[in-house]
């Protein structure tokens, strides 16, 4: 009889073993996801913000022998609404900053790549065409890992709003409107990104995205226009703010079902 | 009248068929907590080397515009906190000056014309992150953008589009 409880001993340790290993397991196997995450997304933040930093330096000129939406090299497998994009016509614009042609067609408070002030006609400024230049240069590892992305300008909202107040301290995107693109329709969004319809939401802000996906990652950054005339007929916004736009990078990766 | 012992066999005896479970028990338990302290300390080690990556990042990234001087400083810099934290560095400045960049071009060898390189390890001629990966068993690679200097001139400043790779890696 003892020996038969003495092989029960046994036997529950090798039992409370088994447990213990299962659950050290367990543990192991769940170490370190959360900081892998978080460095992750420090790895993304900081990308976008070396890029958003670089948009200040560029030269436009250095931009026009990108080849992108053009005849000899095609973006293969997709419908491509930018087929024709036009980097080429940057040329003329050597010894430009990026920063500068983009003020330069914001001066008239619209992105389209022309700006026109006092009933005079449209000079061309293709600040939205460097722009979209330069992000398909610098968006290719993310965009060929399937996330998208746009770049859009925000006007903040006046001093006395408590959400531009917010907006202001996080420079979040939070407190802004977006800036309507007077003449398309797409407004303010410059992407290079296929397909960015979210089912029954149009994509306004990055805020739109929020209740899309748990992977939203933003950057935003104080864009001042010194010699901006008319921004807004918002009574509501602050007219010592209207030549100070925000702005904001948002990328998220695609649920897109591959056919 | 002698008594009948049955299955008795002394003190110590009675115990041997208990002492096969025990055993096994505690060197699965011995080997489990060996196996899993080993793949922990792995896993930090990954997690210390991301870090050191994204710091060095941080420093290399304070403007987003390098400048052939700048990366020079910059190399020097990061080859020391690579070095004290026991890894080794390799660093390349990829200039797309007029052309754009390729950014499968961190597979092929580096355009000596154009690229600028900081590295603490000779790794042979022409180095790529290939040779990188025959080097070593574990290492991490970090790539951003960032304006680079595109003049063919020295009195005049034109910057292009430009690309930072960075890979870190331990010191065998």
């Amino acid at each position: 009889m003892k020996a038969q409880s003495g092989v029960f001993d046994g036997i529950f340790f090798l039992l409370v073993v088994t447990v213990s290993i299962t659950m050290m397991f367990v543990f192991a196997s769940q170490y370190g996801t959360a900081q892998t995450e978080v460095l992750n997304t420090y790895y993304n933040l900081n990308y976008i913000s070396a890029l958003m930093k670089s948009i200040y330096y560029l030269d436009v000129g250095q931009l026009s022998q990108i080849k992108f939406g053009d005849e000899t090299n095609p973006r293969i497998g997709i419908t491509d609404p930018y087929y024709g994009m036009n980097c080429q016509s940057l040329a003329d614009f050597n010894n430009t900053l990026l920063s500068d042609l983009v003020k330069r067609d914001l001066t008239d408070a619209v992105l389209d790549n022309k700006y026109s002030l006092g009933g005079n006609p449209g000079i061309s400024a293709p600040g939205k065409t460097a722009l979209r230049c330069a992000l398909y240069e610098f968006m290719k590892p993310f965009e060929s890992a399937g996330l998208k992305y746009f770049l859009q300008i925000q006007i903040p909202r006046s001093v006395q709003s408590p959400d531009y107040a917010y907006a202001t301290q996080k420079l979040l995107p939070s407190g802004s409107y977006p800036l309507v693109n007077q003449s398309d329709d797409n407004n303010s969004i410059v992407t290079n990104s296929i397909n960015m319809t979210i089912p029954n939401t149009l994509i306004r802000t990055c805020d739109d995205l929020k209740n899309y996906t748990t992977q939203l990652y933003v950057v935003s950054i104080p864009f001042r226009i010194f010699d901006s005339k008319t921004l807004t007929q918002d009574s509501s916004i602050d007219s010592n703010l209207n030549n100070t736009f925000v702005l904001s990078f948002c990328m998220w990766p695609s649920t897109e079902q591959l056919k | 009248m002698s008594k009948v012992k049955g299955s008795f066999i002394g003190p110590l005896g009675d115990d041997i068929p208990s002492i096969f479970p025990l055993v096994t028990g505690i060197l699965i338990l011995i080997s489990s907590i060996a196996f899993l302290s080993n793949e922990i300390s792995s896993i930090n080690s990954f997690i210390e080397l991301r870090k050191s990556i994204l710091s060095i990042s941080d420093l290399m990234l304070q403007s987003g515009y390098i400048s052939n001087q700048t990366f020079e400083t910059l190399c020097d810099q990061v080859k020391n906190y690579a070095s004290d934290r026991g890894y080794n560095i390799f660093v390349r400045l990829q200039k797309g000056c007029g052309t754009g960049v390729s950014y499968l071009k961190n597979y092929t060898v580096i355009d000596s014309t154009k690229d600028l390189v900081c590295l603490t390890e000779d790794l042979g001629n022409n180095p790529t992150y290939f040779s990188i990966a025959e080097n070593a068993s574990t290492g991490v690679f970090a790539t951003y953008p960032v304006a680079v200097d595109c003049s063919e001139r020295n009195d005049e400043s034109v910057k292009g589009v430009g690309k930072l790779n960075i890979a870190l890696y331990p010191i065998k």
